[in-house]
């Protein structure tokens, strides 16, 4: 099992470390190992150790989530901003 | 003078009435080995223009104008929309099962901090809808209409 380097990210339990070079979390010194998928083992004490394997399939509709209003200045900006600009109609031009 | 200003408000009602309509945009955010509040602050703090893993999608073909103001509209509110979209998740109280087939709940009351998310494939769509507001200005709305959760989760 490798040494955890100094200012290795650590999970939100703090049991476990990631290891950038084998791409898994390692457990920090005095807990269970990952196993080879990279999933902590079950079994030990604190957040980080897992129960059972869970198969998740969640559909939702959350509906409106904003409502907002945008004057011609600021509907400009954020055309300008992706690289496009509003088309004028035949015979109209801007000041 | 006075003549150029009403020419030029005519011009800019005239611009963005050409933004009005409903757009939908397909959006999916593939992430592994994560626990839950990670994946959780990733997702609602994420760049949708410049995140690798997420990719936004619109399901029409769109003019170049349209496809910039709406994108923009969906960057920008981001930090308003994946919130809202991962709690209706959890309100959802989805019904999952074990290898075993043993049922189980996931969602609120859930102590998230044990989730552990070898795999988890999140996709949906936003629905923008834009119509004229008061003084000629645009009123847009952002609509969830669907978003599915997929994938493997440890708890």
């Amino acid at each position: 099992m490798p040494d955890m380097p100094e200012g290795a990210q650590r999970s939100p339990d703090g049991y476990y470390w990631w290891d950038e070079s084998a791409q898994t979390w390692q457990p920090v010194d005095g807990h269970q190992a990952a196993t080879s998928d990279g999933v902590p083992d079950e079994g030990g004490d604190g957040a980080g150790q897992q129960g059972t394997e869970r198969t998740a399939m969640i559909s939702v509709e959350p509906g409106v989530v904003l409502d907002q209003i945008y004057s011609h200045d600021e509907v400009v900006a954020m055309v300008e901003q992706g690289g496009a600009a509003l088309p004028l109609h035949e015979g109209e031009a801007l000041a | 003078m006075g003549d150029d200003d009403v020419h030029l408000d005519a011009s800019q009602y005239s611009q963005t009435e050409l933004l009005h309509g409903v757009y939908n945009h397909g959006y999916q955010f593939q992430v592994s080995n994560l626990h839950w509040l990670e994946f959780h602050n990733r997702f609602v703090t994420l760049d949708v223009l410049s995140e690798p893993a997420f990719q936004l999608q619109p399901h029409d073909s769109l003019q170049p104008f349209q496809l910039a103001f709406t994108t923009n509209l969906i960057a920008l509110n981001w930090a308003h929309i994946g919130p809202v979209i991962l709690q209706s998740v959890l309100q959802a109280g989805a019904q999952v099962t074990d290898g075993q087939g043993a049922a189980a709940v996931f969602g609120a009351g859930l102590d998230l901090s044990t989730v552990w998310i070898p795999n988890l494939h999140i996709q949906g769509t936003v629905q923008v809808n834009i119509f004229e507001g008061p003084d000629h200005s645009l009123q847009t709305q952002v609509q969830i209409p669907a978003t599915t959760v997929s994938g493997t989760l440890y708890w």
